[in-house]
């Protein structure tokens, strides 16, 4: 349906031209491919990490310079949108008029237009008198119809009816739903927010940081990780995470949930996600020790804590404990103490395999051998895995606007595609006697659908007549 | 297993149903094109019942999920969505005339997905993120939308060859011939690109509502979300330029393969970019 412009009797308006005008629109949308194109091609901040930034040669600096490393929060974006938010609401605005009139119909039923501007009409002659075939026809048409109007003129009855009317704003129900998304988002990042906070269980926080890690965010709550579980498939791919969170507000709980991916929790309005989960640096082990060939001893120890060698007069510190050492598997970091000095070595958990795949490593490696403190052997005999829980915090005031536009945009998409404004003229006349019943009509989009309608409507009448 | 057994058969049927088409446009006999479309059918029915074993067998396996969820399941529904709607259009229309045009892309994804060895044919467990009522919904409008893409750019080279009718002798022009006349072409063109597009729109805002839930932010400019806007945006402007600016025929066929290369972008090529969506490269 292309549709022409009226004619503009007014002094031309350069500006307004150019903001209503579809090639504008076509050049936006084209120009917002380009820019999200780059967007996906060119490392963003985010992926990039601080590498490109830190990189100002040749094309990093330029990259940065035009803002192409965040195109997302670009000026570039920004301004697209808001030519393409002006451009729709000109548009709009210059075409509402047109579709105004054609809603309500008024060069339709308007006795000044003359008849038979409308497309090829169906017709049917009958024996029956015009005024039954006029009710009848009638009839028929309120069946899906409503009825518009009706005149008489020479002698011939016209009867206007139509249907779907409505569907000529849904083109304006689409751009407005696309308006408001674009609203929406701007709310979204004007006064929302994401942040992220870990937590190792048993910690609580009271604040999270914005992305960057720099800026932080404080909350008038606390919430505490109690607990953090994860289950594996057999393939050692995640099948499940939950953390077990308490809200706790002026040191009371005020709320306690399980946060599972899919399925955050909203407290006071922040929206709290399971993002992601990790092993937390520095939880306990089980050291083993035995004196030459004395009786192996263990003991549970955390990193900077320390266990006493009466016999030796000497203290071991758990300077490090490191969930993988250099590919080799779990390591600590060991300080023995004695009047006389300090040595220090790492103890791996998997030493017996370290040395049948490097023969010789305890020996060329000192810091490697287990045994340096002699006539002490140490062993790992266990890491105890301590998890931490990734959260998310987000606020987004935008969202509920972003989905009410969203919910336009479809309803305003169905009504575009899929309904249409039809409008039937119905002519009862006679000639020969005969009553002459012409049909004819016109329709948004869809013309060869409103073809087969009318001639369904003039086969009812038929098949009622017989 | 057997439904992938099933699945590779699939491949075979429409590799028939194809060849049928072709022979049918080069004889210009009918019958070729009715033992096509029931080539076609038996495929297609084939293929449900497999998608259903598969989805069985997965709750046999203790991790059940509609079989949707990786690369294989991906081309596969991805076939079975081209073929549906290719077969709802011979039913509307009563013409064969796009066959030989339509199944090549559902034959290629077939043989791709069963015959390809860097593509995993074993049902996985769902990873939590995918964990979702909202899978569903989701993929299935997403590659609905991509299946009547593909359709409208397979109508759109048969339009930009039906343009070079005049010029062609013999077999290749015969072949032209055979095929329906360019308005009816642009007509079956633009009605997929509008279905392709609402059911994009439809996937796009299902994504969203699932990325709210499961990554704290109903769009986080990951390289899919950005290639299906671009997809989107592209398609917006086709239906722009032929609604209000009357374009018709040569440039729409032309904006179409645009756009389908958007959508090729969107499924595979992403893919190669860092993102949310990685799970697909399994």
């Amino acid at each position: 349906m292309p549709e022409k412009d009226l004619p503009n009797t007014r002094k031309p308006r350069p500006l307004w031209a150019f903001l209503s005008s579809v090639r504008l629109t076509v050049v936006l949308l084209a120009l917002l491919v380009l820019l999200a194109v780059l967007g996906t091609v060119i490392p963003q901040r985010d992926t990039a990490m601080e590498a490109a930034r830190h990189a100002h040669t040749g094309w990093a600096a330029v990259v940065d310079a035009l803002r192409l490393s965040d195109v997302f929060h670009s000026p570039w974006l920004h301004a697209l949108l808001g030519l393409l938010s002006l451009n729709l609401v000109v548009c709009s605005l210059n075409r509402f008029p047109a579709s105004l009139r054609a809603f309500r119909g008024d060069s339709f039923t308007d006795p000044s237009v003359p008849p038979g501007n409308l497309p090829p009409t169906l017709s049917l002659e009958t024996g029956d008198r015009p005024e039954e075939a006029l009710k009848r026809m009638e009839d028929l048409l309120k069946k899906t119809y409503r009825l518009a109007g009706r005149r008489t003129r020479a002698e011939t009855d016209f009867l206007y009816a139509d249907r779907g009317r409505y569907s000529r704003f849904g083109v304006y129900v689409i751009h407005l739903g696309v308006l408001v998304i674009i609203a929406g988002a701007l709310a979204g990042s004007l006064f929302g927010f994401k942040a992220y906070v870990n937590l190792v269980e048993g910690e609580s926080s009271d604040v999270a940081y914005l992305r960057g890690g720099e800026e932080q965010k404080k909350f008038d709550f606390a919430v505490r990780c109690d607990r953090f579980s994860v289950d594996f498939y057999e393939s050692g791919a995640p099948k499940e995470y939950r953390s077990d969170l308490t809200f706790l507000k002026g040191g009371r709980v005020a709320h306690h949930g399980f946060l599972r991916v899919n399925s955050p929790i909203l407290f006071e309005g922040f929206r709290f996600y399971q993002a992601s989960y990790g092993i937390a640096p520095g939880g306990r082990i089980s050291l083993g020790f035995r004196r030459g060939a004395g009786k192996e001893q263990s003991v549970n120890i955390g990193a900077g804590e320390a266990v006493e060698l009466p016999e030796a007069g000497a203290r071991v510190r758990v300077a490090r404990i490191v969930e993988n050492m250099m590919e080799m598997g779990p390591a600590v970091k060991l300080v023995v103490e004695t009047p006389k000095g300090q040595v220090a070595f790492w103890v791996f958990q998997e030493i017996a395999e370290i040395e049948r795949a490097n023969p010789g490593i305890v020996r060329q490696v000192p810091m490697f051998n287990p045994g340096l403190f002699a006539p002490y052997v140490f062993s790992l005999d266990r890491l105890e895995r301590k998890y931490y829980t990734g959260l998310q915090v987000a606020r987004d005031p935008g969202a509920p606007v972003v989905a009410a536009g969203a919910f336009l945009l479809f309803a305003g998409l169905m009504a575009v595609f899929f309904s249409s404004h039809r409008q039937i003229e119905v002519r009862v006349g006679t000639s020969g006697g005969r009553t002459q019943i012409g049909i004819s009509g016109r329709s948004s989009r869809d013309p060869r659908g409103l073809q087969e309608e009318m001639r369904r409507i003039l086969g009812g009448y038929t098949k009622a007549s017989l | 297993m057997s439904h992938t057994v099933i699945l590779s058969a699939v491949t075979f049927f429409y590799f028939g149903a194809f060849l049928l088409y072709l022979l049918r446009v080069i004889t210009n006999r009918e019958t070729w094109g009715v033992g096509a479309s029931w080539t076609l059918l038996i495929g297609f029915a084939a293929q449900t019942v497999a998608l259903v074993l598969r989805w069985i067998d997965s709750y046999r396996l203790g991790i059940g999920h509609a079989p949707l969820s990786n690369f294989y399941e991906s081309l596969v529904f991805f076939a079975w969505a081209m073929v549906l709607l290719y077969l709802l259009t011979e039913w509307r229309t009563r013409s064969r005339s796009a066959g030989v045009f339509v199944t090549p892309p559902a034959l290629i994804c077939m043989a791709y997905a069963s015959f390809s060895p860097t593509v995993n044919s074993r049902i996985q467990p769902l990873v939590p993120a995918l964990q979702s009522n909202w899978l569903i919904s989701h993929v299935v409008s997403c590659f609905l939308g991509y299946a009547a893409f593909t359709i409208a750019f397979a109508l759109a080279v048969m339009f930009l060859l039906k343009r070079r009718e005049g010029e062609q002798k013999g077999l290749t022009g015969r072949f032209l011939r055979m095929l329906p006349d360019r308005e009816s072409i642009d007509e079956l063109l633009y009605h997929n690109v509008v279905f392709g597009f609402i059911l994009l729109t439809l996937g796009i805002a299902t994504g969203s509502v699932w990325a709210h839930h499961a990554w704290g932010s109903y769009w986080s400019w990951d390289p899919k979300e950005t290639w299906s806007l671009v997809t989107w945006l592209i398609y917006a402007a086709l239906l722009h330029v032929r609604l209000v600016r009357g374009w018709r025929g040569g440039r729409i066929a032309a904006l179409c393969i645009f756009g389908f290369a958007a959508v090729l972008f969107t499924y595979f090529g992403v893919n190669y970019l860092p993102g949310l969506h990685s799970y697909l490269k399994s």
